[in-house]
């Protein structure tokens, strides 16, 4: 019995890929390469969720405590003043106390960006904290610091980079094996096969792109597994929600990418404008720089791009920040409607004369 | 002449691709923009704007009143936070976790009169930068009201001096601007680029189009060919750099010793071994695509583990030894050094050595598979 | 007697098991046209690339001119042009900027407006080869092939892929060629182009040199006759009754075919056969033996299977 076209083509498009390395390569394991190296950057290694402070102190206090409460800094103690210097140099810590009961001497790396955004906060907080311990003092304002979750889990910094990770990788599988796929096939001729075939549109645009949407999927699978098991993420993940997350992203992601093929007839330059948004999103995604660095007017321009709604998303289906049921369906149905509605007008487009 | 005008018109078949000119020439400028505008603007004045939520007591207490003179000077012009009054803590913390607050603080009421000093609650969202950066902001601020209070109770009261100490590895290391320090980043991400993926995907692309072929029916020799696409490349990384010069002089007005000749001298050993490196990728792919995974592979890798933007050395050693091995980790670095900044620990004599021997492996690789590179048979 | 400018001797070559060129010897003549006919697959290409220095044969030798060069010396690349079976130049530039680049690889040019002109590219002279048509990029690989006015030129399949009338256009640019006493070799599998313009054949099959020399010398070989061939109305296949013609064979599709030595006395025969026999004759031809003949009578196959 005969196929339907729509199978024929998923089928077909499927396999296609399948045997394509660099397409294997570009969809599933370059996400995943992405992930392991920012992860394991951001993670910083073994205290992935505190930041070490070298320690060394002279007195006869004992500071560790202190230290350990006043912010999110791990004590590390060195023996003398000398090693914790060089421990900074080294890049083995990035901030460094030596006190000697009366006065306290911050080193840091007179490079590192990072540690001296952070430096004028630790110095207040740990001062604050060794006068109090000094001077006994019985504080007035007693503090009392309760972390919330956003979500159905206590999540941390790295947990958010990595489900920025995710959202980057969803997106880009969708919009650039698009635009790779379909560059291909126009520059191969493939196109024209396909547009003397009865095929209509929209069997052909979903016969096209529903392979995508399998790939995207495994690409995911294959990168929540690493999340998990390399970089202990903390998520927890409402499988249907993931799925919905995932099909409606790639769909509108698939749509920009045909959006792009669309506007923009010949195929490489396509690919490179593609390039340039996904280059776009990812510093705006967070993932290479806090999104916090970010001035004020890129933050806005973030607001328009779909980055932002799969975030949103992504973070609702893995547990670390929940929306409404009504906005995660308001922004599934229109980022799927959106997908639904530029694959429509693609597959006319694509097999209409007229284009060419 | 013959590789002259080879080389001049193999140059120009590739500038007029639009992805060749626009990867090449123009994503430089725009990655040294944003780079700029978003590093450059770290730890520059102009704090931080966080949103905050408040319930207050309706008590007259001292503490209230601490409480609130405490909240009123964080809000005030000019500094980090903008205060909102909630009436109760529920609909605050439900705001905070649909991300309209950064952080809740709550005065509490006192129990009894048993407990006089009432808590003051800072609530945040963990794992959330913006919240948990705001948290400790306020911890900071309540923690250094409580020590004026203690200040002024007329108990004695010994203060700490304190003082931030920069380190750095040489004493003639001298701190720079951002645009600056970013420069040498952004100029070997270029030469990166050119050298990992123009190189090695021009070289697999006339290999396996035929364009090769008919080229070896013609007089010019395999050397002369291969000289002409060194030219090419150094052309386009010529022009490139050029342009990202002008950016940084003009623009940025980058002065920290960008135009000497240490800096200039990198850059041209940078180009070396890079492209070296560029073509014993193209040497080890059969396929036009192997060499855009290759490709693509090494360039995320030596960017973002070379040092380019994040500290590296504090890596676990189960990674750090890949820091060690890139030849980007000291090409960067000497660029750095070139500026006055030493930002790594690596000795001078390591800093040249281990491009030059990446750039001799490389050229030794390539030179055994040359014909293979070539298409000749 | 014209000069042997290419001897190729006891060439071989072999792709594991696979006898690509299996013992091929030729010699070429000064001003000669030579065309090297075969089916797909049957050694032509790898024979020409190895003459051209593309290819290293497993052994035999190659000597060009006088002196006995070899392929991949430069005294060779300077006086011969080749175009390939599939033509690849530098997308973004112009037929013009082609021609220059190529030109500037060789010691002796010739001006590229008169290349353009020659081969017609003079509307097209601006326009990026990524943007050229099928035709007007064989025109350009044909120039290219010309860019250093070569003493030897080696077309290989020039005309594959092109219209008729392309094609047309292009024999006469070689028979032009020819004039100005070019020694040219092509290889083709298209019989009529080896039988219009060349002056000697060798035909391959399988590696090997099956037949060699002019038209009329292949012709010749099988016995020279020429072919009547017709249809009977009424019979799709041969009646037993048509036993008096031994050289009648049944080509297919209701269509007979008669070799003979003496057409008039052969059709009379088969006029008064169809007339007592009661049979109508039509779509009577006679036509000449041709190189598709020639191979079939050696090989048992078509050319064109």
């Amino acid at each position: 019995m005969n196929r339907s076209p729509l199978i024929s083509l998923v089928v077909a498009t499927f396999r296609e890929s399948l045997r394509n390395k660099a397409e294997i390569f570009f969809n599933l394991f370059f996400p995943l390469l992405f992930l392991l190296i920012f992860g394991t950057l951001q993670s910083g290694g073994d205290a992935y969720r505190k930041t070490w402070m070298g320690l060394y102190q002279s007195g006869d206090q004992d500071i560790q405590n202190v230290i350990a409460q006043s912010g999110a800094w791990e004590p590390k103690i060195y023996s003398t003043e000398k090693e914790l210097q060089e421990a900074i140099l080294s890049g083995e810590i990035n901030l460094g106390l030596s006190y000697n009961g009366s006065h306290a001497r911050f080193f840091y790396k007179d490079d590192d960006l990072r540690t001296q955004s952070k430096l004028s906060l630790a110095q207040m907080s740990i001062i604050a904290a060794l006068e109090k311990q000094n001077n006994k003092v019985k504080p007035l304002l007693r503090i009392n610091r309760i972390p919330h979750s956003a979500g159905r889990m206590m999540a941390s910094g790295l947990d958010y980079t990595l489900a920025g990770i995710i959202s980057i990788a969803i997106l880009s599988t969708g919009m650039m094996s698009v635009v790779s796929m379909f560059g291909r096939y126009q520059k191969s001729g493939v196109l024209n096969q396909l547009r003397i075939a009865p095929l209509k549109p929209i069997s052909f645009i979903m016969g096209s792109t529903l392979s995508r949407i399998i790939l995207s999927f495994i690409s995911l699978l294959l990168i929540l597994g690493a999340s998990v098991l390399i970089l202990k993420a903390a998520f927890v993940i409402n499988w249907v929600l993931l799925a919905i997350t995932m099909i409606s992203s790639t769909m509108g992601m698939m749509a920009v990418g045909l959006l792009l093929n669309l506007v923009f007839r010949n195929p490489e330059t396509a690919n490179t404008a593609a390039g340039i948004l996904m280059f776009v999103m990812y510093f705006l995604a967070g993932v290479f720089f806090p999104a916090a660095l970010l001035p004020g007017y890129m933050r806005a321009f973030s607001a328009i791009l779909p980055l932002k709604y799969v975030s949103t998303l992504v973070r609702h289906s893995l547990g670390l920040e929940l929306i409404s049921g009504s906005q995660f369906a308001l922004i599934s149905i229109a980022l799927t409607l959106g997908g639904i509605l530029m694959l429509w007008l693609a597959g006319n487009r694509f097999l209409s004369s007229k284009r060419h | 002449m013959r590789l002259w005008n080879f080389g001049k018109g193999f140059f120009i078949a590739e500038i007029r691709e639009f992805e060749v000119l626009f990867w090449s020439l123009v994503f430089p400028l725009i990655l040294y923009f944003f780079l700029s505008a978003i590093l450059g603007s770290v730890g520059k004045g102009g704090a931080p704007s966080f949103e905050l939520g408040v319930i207050k007591s309706s008590t007259n207490s001292m503490e209230a009143i601490a409480i609130e003179k405490t909240i009123t000077a964080v809000s005030d012009a000019d500094q980090p936070f903008k205060a909102t009054i909630f009436s109760d803590l529920t609909s605050a913390v439900d705001s905070m976790k649909r991300d309209k607050l950064d952080v809740v603080v709550i005065h509490n009421e006192p129990a009894s009169e048993a407990s006089s000093k009432p808590p003051i609650e800072i609530h945040f969202i963990s794992g959330r930068e913006s919240s948990e950066v705001a948290a400790n902001i306020l911890e900071i601020a309540f923690a250094r009201a409580n020590l004026e209070i203690a200040k002024h109770s007329g108990q004695e009261f010994r203060e700490l001096s304190s003082e931030a100490i920069p380190l750095k590895i040489s004493a003639k290391s001298k701190s720079i601007a951002y645009k600056d320090y970013i420069f040498p980043s952004v100029a070997l991400m270029m030469i990166l680029s050119v050298a990992l993926f123009n190189s090695p995907l021009s070289l697999s692309f006339y290999r396996s189009s035929g364009t090769n072929k008919k080229l070896f029916t013609t007089p010019l020799k395999p050397m002369e060919y291969f000289g002409a696409h060194l030219f090419k490349l150094l052309a386009t990384m010529l022009i490139s750099l050029t342009l990202l010069y002008a950016m940084a002089g003009f623009i940025y007005r980058v002065k920290s010793g960008i135009f000497s000749a240490a800096f200039i001298g990198t850059l041209f050993l940078a180009m070396l071994t890079l492209v070296s490196f560029g073509l014993m990728i193209a040497s080890l792919s059969r396929k036009e695509s192997t060499a855009g995974i290759l490709g693509q592979v090494c360039y995320q890798i030596m960017m973002f583990m070379g040092g380019f933007f994040f500290p590296v050395f504090g890596l676990p050693w189960g990674i750090r030894w890949l820091v060690y091995m890139l030849p980007t980790t000291y090409l960067v670095e000497l660029l750095r050094r070139a500026m006055g900044v030493t930002s790594a620990p690596i000795g001078i004599v390591w800093l040249i050595s281990v491009p030059m021997a990446w750039l001799i492996l490389s050229a030794v690789v390539f030179s055994m598979n040359f014909r293979k590179v070539m298409g000749n048979e | 007697m014209s000069k042997i400018v290419l001897k190729a001797s006891h060439l071989k070559k072999y792709y594991g098991s696979t006898k690509a060129v299996d013992d091929v010897s030729f010699e070429l003549c000064e001003g000669e046209v030579l065309a090297i006919l075969g089916p797909n697959g049957a050694g032509k290409t790898t024979t020409l690339e190895m003459i051209e220095g593309l290819r290293n044969a497993d052994s035999g030798l190659i000597a060009f001119f006088e002196e006995g060069f070899a392929p991949s010396q430069v005294q060779v690349k300077e006086r011969i042009g080749v175009q390939l079976q599939s033509s690849s130049f530098f997308r973004y530039l112009s037929v013009r900027e082609t021609l220059q680049l190529f030109g500037g690889l060789y010691a002796k040019q010739v001006p590229v407006s008169e290349l353009i002109s020659t081969m017609s590219l003079e509307e097209k002279e601006k326009t990026l080869v990524k943007n050229l048509s099928g035709g007007q990029l064989q025109r350009l690989a044909l120039a290219v092939a010309l860019v250093n006015d070569p003493l030897l030129i080696f077309l290989d399949e020039p005309t594959t892929g092109l219209d008729p009338q392309a094609r047309r256009a292009h024999w006469d640019t070689v028979l032009a060629l020819k004039k100005q006493d070019k020694t040219i070799v092509l290889t083709t599998h298209y019989m009529e182009e080896a039988e219009y313009l060349a002056d000697r054949i060798i035909i391959m099959d399988h590696g090997k040199i099956v037949a060699s020399g002019t038209l009329e010398e292949l012709i010749a070989s099988i016995g020279g006759k020429d072919y009547i061939s017709f249809r009977i109305q009424g019979l799709e296949s041969l009646p037993s009754a048509l036993g008096t013609f031994p050289e009648l064979k049944d080509t297919g599709a209701g269509l007979f075919e008669l070799s003979s030595g003496d057409v008039s006395s052969d059709l009379a025969r088969l006029f008064e056969y169809a007339a007592l026999n009661n049979l109508r004759l039509d779509d009577i031809r006679i036509r000449r033996p041709d190189l598709d003949d020639v191979f079939l009578h050696i090989t048992g196959r078509k050319l064109r299977d």
